[in-house]
This record gives structure tokens, C-alpha cells and sequence, in this order.
């Protein structure tokens, strides 16, 4: 379980947010959304030990995150993918895969190799000799992701991974995210502004607002939450065609 | 003022300590030969051609203003040794090592600040990858290997400049000028010249991976890592070149 507990992150004089808990299990897809700017992503990055927190708790499977060995553990078996895809651009996307794949063994875990994570994406094999910038930024988010996977994350953070893909894409993204909850038992916890994929994807929700959560809960009760913000995505949902 | 102090205080720390820590994680063999000569190609190979040119123009300019100054004398016989000893000692590697400052330094803090603000060093992180072991420790020894090599042929090419300026601009004899080098420039020159090179190389390197890896706030930051990359390179040289040139002759003369 992925659980943090009255987590404080200040960045100098400004509190990003303080006295936030939240808890993922195996299996389960929790949503985290809200307007921008609000700290959603600093969520992710404080979890795998790359932002610093001020007060509180993280915990993933038993591991206190309290020093970067600890951090270290549990970056290997909770995968981010970054918001902007963070392929290292100097090399081509199959030595991208090559190096999760050598980083997976020194860790000693028994990887995907780059077949199978190419039938898992379902992307062209002719990406693989292509470099990150040749790349359209629907294909980068998916090679990203396919990174990432190489290792076989228990858990799955992901930071915006349908915004700037096209409606098929997001799609082949949300496919792709049910499976690994269904079918390889990933807890994943999603930042996204896309209510409509959040609906397709997530089990639970958490509205962030000013760095506070200010709706929680299933998706029967978010569906019927009056909050504005919440209705505002629900709004753009509506929308994009989802049927409330 | 004291926080500037402070400030340059941590900075030079922080460089100290990551090149220390390249130079470890080398040394224990956890950085991959073949991405240092990849850098090596990149960094050093690709600098050779500007590194002769510059070389020929500064020995040949050395020639020149030194051969204004003997003749008065009437002792333009003495060109090749006083032209190459001073390129040698001084102009020679100050000058090449503005060049790689320009060159090698600022695209090397720049490509890894860019790596920084764009997640890439976060995301390395993330794959259980060292990113000073794969992406720093490489552009440092090959910067430093690089930047000596390429002192190294610019110091030979200024001698070869004077030469070919001294024959055919300054009617004095190739053969002449290169009896003089030989007369006036003596090991301690050579040795000079060596130390200055790997001392240039290695805050060169220094500077730009640490203000390149601490690169911060979007493409901007990257921008003010490359400008501090170039300055702080630059007055790091003239100072280390003062100190060097003083503790050397110091030392020589007993």
C-alpha cells in the first residue's frame, strides 16, 4: 500500500500543502484532480523521495521514506511517469528501454524484456530506433510509460498521462491503465485535469484545492458531490460526452 | 556581500565534491568506458579542427608582436624561443582554454541542465540509475581527457603558427626559429605548460557539469547556467593562471 499522512512539503517561505493523508492499495486506481498549480504533482515526486517533505509520513509496502536508500527502495517498485516525457533525448528509444531494462537487473528484479513491452503498449516497433524529439508527444507519453513498466512497478504514479494525446491515444492510455489493474494488480494513482478519463479509469477521487483535498471519495459520490470545482469538471466531462 | 561569498563558498565546494565524486565512481570502474570515449568524440573530436586554428593564429600573433619588439634590438634571431616560450607558458593555454570554455563548457552545462529541467536526471532516478554515474561522470572525464588533449595540440600548433608566420611574414628561417625553441624553451616550460592544461581541463569540467546538474527554474535556469558556466571558467583560469605562473617560478628559481 502507498499511504502518506499529514504530509507537509514548503518550498521556502511557500506551503505547498500541509496535513495531507491519502492511501492507495494493490489493484486500485485513485485520481487525484484539481486546478493547477495546487500541488497534485508535487503529490508524486514527494512519494518516490524527489521533492523533500517538512512534516508528516510516506509509506509504500512497509517502507518508511526517511532517507534516499529508503527512497530508492521504493522507486523500485513505484514507477513515475513525469508529465512532460522525461525519455533522455541522446539516446533512441530502444536504449531508453535498454537501460530500464540493465537498471531492473542491478535491482534484481526480473524484468519485461522489449518485446513483451511492446505487445503491452501496443505500439510500432519502428519507435524503437527512433530518437524521443522524433517522436509525437502522444508516442513519447506511451514509450515513457512502456519505460517505466519495463520494471515491473507494483505501483504506477502517473502525472498527467492523457493531457496533449488525441482522443485515440487517450484512449489506448486508459486501456492500458485498466489492464494493469486488472491484470498485473498495479495500484495506480493518476494527477489529471481529464475528468472523462479520470471516469473511465479511477475508483476513487480526490479534489485538491489551495493544497487542500476539498471533495473525496467513490465515484457514486463524486458524481453527486454540489462542490463547484467538482462540478466543473464534471462539466467538462459532460462535455467530452460522458454520460452523468 | 557575505551571502555572495557564502555563496561562491558552496558553489566551489559543491564542484570540488562532484568532481571528486566523478573521479571515484571512475576509478571503481562504475562508469561505462564507452560513454566517456562517446563523449570524447563529441566533446573533443569534434573540437580539434577550432583548437588548430586557434592555435596557429595565437603563435603566429605572438610571432608577430614579439618580432616588433627584438628588432629594435636587433636580436630577431631569438624570435623562435621567446615566441614559443611565452605562448608556451602563458598566452598559449589561457587563450585555448577560453576557447573550450566557450565550446566544450558551455555545451556540456548545457545539455545536462537541460537533462535537469526537463526531468531527464529525475527520471534516471526513478530507474534506479545513478545519474552522476551514466550522465555526469562520462562528460567529466571526457571533458577533462578532452580538454587536456586539445591544450595539448593547440600548444604544439602556436610553436607551428610562430614558425610558419616567423618564415614567411617575418623573414626569419623555419630552421633558425625552431634552433631557438629548442634553446629557450626548457623542460619547466613543458611542464608548466602540462600543468596549466590539466589544471584549465579540470575546473573547465568542474564548473560546467555543477552548474549544468544544479541547473533549476525551466529553460531560463539553463540559460544562467551556461552564462555562469562561461564567466566562472574564464576568471577561474586568469586566477588559476596567475597562481600557477607564480608558485611555478617561485619553485624554479628556488
Amino acid at each position: 500500500m502507498v499511504e502518506f499522512e499529514g504530509l507537509k512539503v514548503q518550498f521556502g517561505d511557500k506551503i505547498i500543502f500541509e496535513n495531507l493523508s491519502l492511501r492507495l492499495k494493490a489493484s486500485e486506481s485513485v485520481i487525484i484532480m484539481g486546478p493547477s498549480g495546487t500541488g497534485k504533482s508535487v503529490c508524486l515526486r514527494a512519494i518516490v523521495g524527489l521533492v523533500a517533505f517538512q512534516s508528516g509520513t510516506i509509506r509504500v509496502d512497509e517502507i518508511d521514506l526517511e532517507s534516499e536508500k529508503d527512497a530508492e527502495k521504493i522507486r523500485a517498485i513505484c514507477g513515475l511517469i513525469f508529465q512532460f516525457p522525461a525519455l533522455l533525448d541522446s539516446i533512441t528509444i530502444q536504449e531508453n528501454w535498454e537501460l530500464a531494462v540493465a537498471a531492473s537487473l542491478m535491482r534484481g528484479i526480473k524484468p519485461f524484456d522489449i518485446q513483451e513491452v511492446l505487445d503491452l503498449i501496443a505500439l510500432p516497433k519502428a519507435i524503437l530506433n527512433q530518437y524521443s524529439y522524433e517522436l509525437s508527444l502522444g508516442h513519447q507519453k506511451m514509450a515513457q510509460m512502456a519505460r517505466a513498466l519495463i520494471g515491473k512497478p507494483k505501483y504506477l504514479l502517473l502525472d498527467e498521462p492523457t493531457t496533449g494525446l488525441d482522443p485515440i491515444l487517450t484512449r489506448s492510455v486508459n486501456q492500458l491503465t485498466r489492464r494493469l489493474i486488472a491484470q498485473v494488480g498495479c495500484g495506480v494513482l493518476t494527477v489529471t485535469h481529464d475528468m472523462k478519463s479520470a471516469l473511465e479509469i479511477g475508483d476513487r477521487f480526490y479534489f485538491m484545492e489551495k493544497g487542500e483535498w476539498i471533495a473525496q471519495g467513490n465515484q457514486e459520490s463524486i458524481l453527486k458531490s454540489q462542490h463547484s470545482l467538482v462540478r466543473v469538471f464534471m462539466e467538462d466531462a459532460k462535455i467530452r460526452g460522458w454520460a452523468l | 556581500m557575505i551571502r555572495c561569498f557564502r555563496n561562491a563558498l558552496v558553489d566551489g565546494a559543491g564542484m570540488v565534491s562532484l568532481a571528486a565524486q566523478c573521479l571515484r565512481l571512475t576509478a571503481t570502474g562504475r562508469v561505462k568506458p564507452s560513454l566517456v570515449a562517446e563523449q570524447i568524440f563529441i566533446i573533443g573530436v569534434r573540437s580539434v579542427g577550432v583548437t588548430i586554428l586557434m592555435g596557429l593564429f595565437v603563435g603566429a600573433t605572438m610571432a608577430i608582436q614579439i618580432e616588433v619588439q627584438l628588432r629594435d634590438f636587433g636580436a630577431t634571431s631569438f624570435l623562435g624561443g621567446l615566441a614559443s616560450s611565452v605562448s608556451l607558458r602563458n598566452v598559449g593555454p589561457v587563450l585555448i582554454g577560453f576557447l573550450l570554455a566557450g565550446k566544450v563548457g558551455a555545451y556540456m552545462s548545457a545539455e545536462i541542465g537541460a537533462m535537469r529541467v526537463s526531468d531527464q536526471i529525475d527520471a534516471l532516478r526513478c530507474l534506479g540509475v545513478d545519474p552522476i554515474g551514466y550522465l555526469v561522470a562520462p562528460r567529466f572525464m571526457a571533458s577533462l581527457v578532452s580538454s587536456v588533449v586539445l591544450l595539448m595540440i593547440g600548444l604544439v600548433m602556436t610553436v607551428l603558427g610562430g614558425m610558419l608566420m616567423a618564415d614567411i611574414g617575418l623573414n626569419v628561417n623555419y630552421l633558425s626559429y625552431i634552433q631557438r625553441v629548442q634553446d629557450l624553451v626548457s623542460v619547466s616550460t613543458l611542464c608548466l605548460s602540462v600543468l596549466k592544461s590539466l589544471t584549465f581541463g579540470a575546473i573547465l569540467s568542474a564548473i560546467a557539469c555543477y552548474r549544468g546538474y544544479n541547473a533549476t527554474g525551466g529553460f531560463k535556469g539553463v540559460g544562467r547556467a551556461v552564462r555562469q558556466t562561461s564567466v566562472e571558467a574564464l576568471v577561474m583560469i586568469l586566477l588559476m593562471d596567475l597562481l600557477l605562473s607564480d608558485l611555478w617560478s617561485g619553485w624554479v628559481n628556488g
